[in-house]
């Protein structure tokens, strides 16, 4: 394992006939950011779920900071410092930005104008400060997305697991996210990011996973990567059958 | 965070306080008291509700509240205000039995699971004899006195009443602005999502339950004692108190604070007028135009009525300064995107 955050070997899940991750291994580093991109149903979501314990693969091994978290569940996992923010962003209804930061700041207790602080302190340093006080059902989908990353950041990760923070954002407002992921790189967190925009992703990785069929088809340097011709099979293959 | 707006405390609570002093007609402080019973009921109900849970087994917890305290004392002698107290407690450990359905079942399924608890106690009820007495009931004994809860003239009912409705209401506002109230508004929303960040949320939604049903407890306690007799099909009655309160909390505003108080006080006295109005008329008038209310009111207002008078204020507090269109216009986007 050497001095990776993250080590996971050769985990499997099966969802009755379908193979949704078939042996996919992995060594991130600290403050190592690692694309992973792939076609549609490439088991990418569900990679990820095995590494924030929404499930619980059926072989294989999760070791995080030196702990075997294979079987933990998602709470535990992220109080052991595993964040994620989801596919599909749902900012908690009827709470402001502010209220929805405050939610994982309150999970170690330390008063609610306490959290209130700390909240509006984070919302400070990712710039977002102006929506502290706006009601999520009132933000724009750039903002929401931002605000879960702010909000999975507020657990205080070692490791982000980004799952398309980018997807239907328009070019400018991916301009205006994707050096949120550095900053958060910055603050000394390892990130795993989804994406389907290729070149963001190449332009902020260190690395790149490209999954397929629930395998691993390449991985490691992004300019590397993106020319394996096994790459390119599978991933305008997929295209033109969308 | 927003600040409790104190003239909204003071105001009705005051009134409260003094409404006695000019009600002096027995009836109306029974209805008064009622009132408050179903507040109580309705504010206990809607702590689960803040985390998106939608229960109708809150007579379970009435009913266990009502025959434990009324146990205590017929059978052990047990004075009725720590037989509250036992009610409160009765009552938590009596939701557990609703935990496993809590943490298993999602949505409509846990609320079927609720209902079906409050028919098991009925008939349990009914079928104990030794302990409750079956069909019959318990009476509770005529000895008067505030160490009793008992009362010749109903003013004192009416002040105890109104001690509890208060206490819960602070209970429920304190537990919306806490630690647990921030988890389980999160948790209304996506359970999935709010897990991720670190929240264990089977306790955030035990902690919901058991404090509901406590609550519900005691005014079930209380209610037993005020009425001298409690029988299992009023006691654990899913009408009156699981679907009156559900009703009442879901017209007023589900998950939010002065949601359930405004839906009870507004509900309790419209089916007791509509009872003894059409009392003479063909059976069931009354409830025929109750549920007419019902529909006109969840179809005016889909998010309650709080949050419908906060819309007709904000409109016409827009329309006099004369540029009301484009304003509700504006206020109109909002709401559809929530």
């Amino acid at each position: 394992m050497g001095n990776s955050l993250l080590s996971v070997e050769n985990v499997t899940k099966r969802f009755g006939g379908i193979q949704a991750v078939g042996g996919v291994s992995l060594e991130l580093g600290h403050q190592e950011i690692i694309g992973i991109i792939g076609p549609n149903g490439a088991g990418k979501t569900s990679f990820f779920n095995l590494l924030s314990g929404m499930f619980i693969p059926d072989t294989g091994k999760v070791t995080f900071d030196g702990k075997d978290i294979t079987g933990t569940d998602p709470a535990t996992r992220a109080r052991m410092g595993v964040g994620r923010t989801f596919q599909v962003v749902r900012p908690f209804k009827g709470m402001s930005v502010a209220e929805n930061v405050m939610v994982p700041l309150l999970v170690n207790d330390p008063g609610v104008s306490k959290a209130h602080r700390k909240a509006m302190e984070l919302l400070g340093d990712l710039g977002i400060a102006q929506l502290a006080d706006t009601p999520t059902e009132a933000l724009t989908l750039a903002q929401r997305k931002r605000v879960e990353v702010a909000r999975a950041l507020a657990t205080e990760p070692k490791l982000l697991l980004l799952d398309e923070v980018l997807a239907g954002l328009n070019s400018r407002e991916v301009i205006d996210v994707l050096p949120f992921v550095t900053t958060v790189r910055d603050r000394g967190v390892s990130i795993l990011m989804i994406e389907h925009i290729v070149s963001a992703v190449m332009e902020v990785s260190d690395r790149m996973m490209v999954l397929d069929h629930g395998k691993v088809l390449a991985v490691g340097d992004p300019q590397t990567v993106i020319k394996d011709p096994k790459v390119i099979e599978a991933y305008l293959g997929s295209d033109e059958e969308e | 965070m927003k600040k409790l707006s104190l003239p909204w405390i003071i105001i009705p609570t005051t009134v409260a306080l003094l409404l006695p002093l000019f009600l002096r007609d027995q009836y109306f402080l029974h209805i008064s008291v009622l009132i408050l019973i179903y507040t109580g009921v309705t504010v206990a109900w809607n702590i689960m509700s803040f985390g998106g849970v939608l229960s109708l087994g809150h007579a379970a917890f009435f009913g266990i509240g009502a025959y434990t305290v009324s146990i205590l004392y017929v059978d052990y002698g047990v004075n009725p205000w720590l037989g509250i107290l036992a009610a409160i407690i009765f009552a938590a450990v009596g939701s557990l039995v609703l935990a496993i359905p809590l943490l298993r079942l999602r949505g409509p399924f846990f609320t079927l699971a609720t209902l079906a608890y409050v028919e098991v106690l009925r008939l349990l009820a009914i079928w104990a004899v030794p302990v409750t007495n079956g069909s019959v009931g318990i009476t509770t004994p005529p000895t008067q006195g505030l160490a009793y809860i008992s009362f010749e003239s109903r003013q004192p009912y009416y002040y105890i009443a109104l001690a509890f409705t208060l206490a819960a209401i602070a209970i429920s506002i304190w537990i919306y602005r806490s630690k647990l109230g921030y988890h389980l508004r999160a948790v209304a929303t996506d359970e999935d999502a709010v897990r991720a960040l670190g929240v264990r949320t089977n306790r955030v939604k035990l902690g919901s339950l058991l404090i509901s049903a406590g609550m519900t407890g005691a005014f079930g306690a209380f209610a037993a004692l005020y009425f001298f007799v409690i029988e299992p099909d009023t006691q654990f009655s899913a009408t009156l108190y699981s679907i009156q309160p559900a009703l009442n909390g879901i017209i007023g505003g589900m998950g939010t604070i002065a949601g359930p108080i405004v839906g009870a006080i507004i509900m309790t006295p419209l089916g007791e007028w509509l009872r003894v109005t059409f009392s003479g008329a063909s059976q069931g008038v009354n409830f025929m135009i109750y549920g007419a209310v019902l529909i006109i009111i969840v179809r005016l207002m889909p998010g309650g009525l709080v949050e419908g008078f906060r819309a007709i204020a904000r409109k016409t507090r827009r329309g006099g300064k004369g540029r009301g269109g484009k304003r509700s216009a504006d206020a109109k986007t909002t709401k559809e995107g929530e």
